[in-house]
């Protein structure tokens, strides 16, 4: 197995002079299951852009599956996105589609028939049991229900890799603990999740690797769930 | 395989996106129309226009006349220098006494002339100078009018005549209504683009979260752009028969009334065979550039 995430001394510096990363260096395996944490503003949100190539970092190398991001042409960014499952706090879903729909869009841009669609939406919807909603529009659907659909459409392709900003930050407690051991679900899949979180009393209920951020560089790192 | 399944893809979405946004899309279909008959309109304008330009144009003529005595080839060496001296005399032509003398006998009432014995209505030989209003502006048709005018202190030369209008003032009106005309064209141009691109920014910046959704799970900028350009197209293809409705339905009513009261003389023919198609035409490309042009700045990876 080899790394599938590595960042090396990487900074990202906004315009207007914020440092939202400050050489940060870490990895992770294929296959691992990783927190990312810290106070509000550590830069936790800018590794997960910067993964999606939604920026590019001002210095500093990032390697994904063992392509340099920094060499990445514009026009192979959607296929590098289609190799990685993303799910946000605001869950991202389009209103005006319904469950289904939401859930197809990732097979449809892979450009697959709309019978395998079909199948494969079936069968994502199944497992997060959201088959009796499929016609129905996100927002009337819990929240619970539409982070659901979120993650149901992130990994429907099967992705290897699955990103996750804080994928439980407008949820109650039960809901966000349902999200969450869906994405270890994925990892016992074999999937690689890096979810980025700062719900310190959700990340001790797993026996998780967790680094711990602050104003851009790493200040700790310690696995979750200890008896701290 | 795969192109037909892409290709089937696009024709759908670009239809739901349709019936998704039914207010976006009425909003679109409806913009394109009045645009459309504001060009439509301008189209027509810009016809009638040219019809008048040419009527006046075609009076600007000047009639030299000529000694009696003078003959052919003098009258030829008259003609070769005022050509070359004015390039803006397109045609002249040598007329004789008798074709003056024909001519002048149509102008008079028909008893007259029956018991008038030809060779009393007075006729001469003459050189009928036509111009090209297109070489002409203010200060040279000035000119020209001097030069003419004292044309009749050469040898052989009688009188000069100025066609039915003053040759200054008409030039004026003529060029006074050509830059009206290409003042209207341009606000009627730019209304209409900036009505379309006002509409189109508004709808795509109402689906902005959509096309951010689609990027981020992989779409190439052509996997969102197609539909739109779609649904673009079917919105035109709507416009287009909905503003021949709406100008055959003027047509129909509005025109009969005016004619029947005597409001407006002038026939006017506003769908001429094969408008359909123009409408139709007109409609496809607004509707197609408008959604192009309104995506541009939203199909970005990087910010
Ligand atoms: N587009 C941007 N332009 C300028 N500054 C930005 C931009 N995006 C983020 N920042 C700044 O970069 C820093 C890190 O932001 P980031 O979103 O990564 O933090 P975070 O750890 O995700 O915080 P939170 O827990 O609040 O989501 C912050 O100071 C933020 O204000
Ligand atoms: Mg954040």
């Amino acid at each position: 197995m080899g790394a599938m995430i590595v960042f090396s001394n990487v900074t990202k510096r906004y315009p207007g002079g914020i440092t939202a990363l400050d050489s940060l260096s870490f990895d992770m395996e294929e296959g691992e299951f990783l927190f990312v944490t810290g106070p509000s503003g550590a830069g936790k949100s800018t590794i997960i852009r910067l993964l999606l190539a939604m920026e590019m970092p001002t210095d500093g190398q990032i390697l994904l599956a063992r392509r340099n991001l920094r060499s990445l042409r514009e026009s192979s960014i959607p296929f590098l996105r289609r190799n990685i499952g993303t799910i946000f706090q605001d869950f991202r879903l389009i209103d005006s589609r319904t469950v289904f729909e939401n859930v197809a869009v990732t097979l449809e841009v892979l450009g697959l028939t709309p019978r395998e669609v079909k199948s494969r939406v079936a069968q994502a919807l199944e497992m997060f049991g959201l088959t009796r909603l499929a016609r129905h529009y996100p927002p009337m659907l819990s929240g619970g229900e539409q982070q659901r659909v979120a993650i149901a459409r992130a990994i429907v392709n099967d992705p290897p890799l699955v990103l996750a900003d804080e994928p439980t930050g407008s949820l109650d407690p039960l809901l966000a603990v349902e999200v969450m051991d869906k994405l270890l679900e994925m990892h016992r899949r074999g999937v690689t999740v890096l979810v980025a979180t700062h719900d310190k009393g959700l990340m001790d209920r797993y026996r998780q690797r967790c680094i711990l951020l602050d104003r851009g560089c790493r200040v700790g790192e310690h696995i979750s769930g200890g008896d701290a | 395989m795969r192109a037909v399944t892409q290709t089937a893809y696009f024709m759908r979405q670009g239809a739901a996106n349709l019936s998704r946004h039914p207010l976006y899309a009425a909003v679109g279909v409806l913009t394109l129309t009045v645009s459309l008959i504001l060009v439509g309109f301008l189209g027509l304008f810009l016809y009638r226009a040219n019809t008048l330009v040419d009527r006046l144009a075609g009076g600007l003529k000047l009639t030299v006349y000529l000694a009696p005595e003078v003959t052919q080839p003098a009258a030829d060496e008259l003609s070769r220098v005022l050509k070359g001296q004015w390039p803006e005399v397109k045609e002249v032509s040598y007329h004789t006494e008798l074709e003056d003398r024909e001519r002048n006998l149509k102008l008079l009432p028909a008893e007259l002339v029956a018991d008038l014995e030809p060779e009393l209505v007075p006729a001469q030989p003459f050189l009928e100078v036509i111009l090209d209003v297109d070489l002409l502006d203010q200060e040279r048709a000035e000119a020209l009018v001097k030069w003419f005018s004292a044309l009749h202190q050469v040898q052989g030369v009688d009188e000069v005549l100025f066609g039915s209008q003053k040759i200054a003032a008409a030039f004026s009106l003529l060029s006074g209504a050509r830059t009206l005309g290409i003042f209207i064209s341009l606000v009627i141009v730019l209304a209409a683009v900036f009505f379309v691109l006002t509409t189109t920014r508004l709808i795509v910046e109402g689906r902005r979260r959509e096309i951010e959704i689609l990027l981020l799970v992989g779409a190439t900028p052509s996997f969102i752009r197609m539909p739109h350009y779609i649904e673009g197209t079917i919105q035109g293809i709507a416009a287009g028969l909905l503003s021949y409705g709406v100008v055959w339905f003027l047509q129909r009513h509005l025109m009969t009334t005016l004619r029947s009261e005597a409001l407006l003389q002038v026939p006017l023919d506003l769908l001429p065979p094969g408008m359909v198609a123009w409408f139709l035409a007109g409609g496809i490309l607004l509707g197609f550039v408008g959604s192009a042009l309104g995506l541009v700045r939203h199909l970005r990876f990087l910010r």
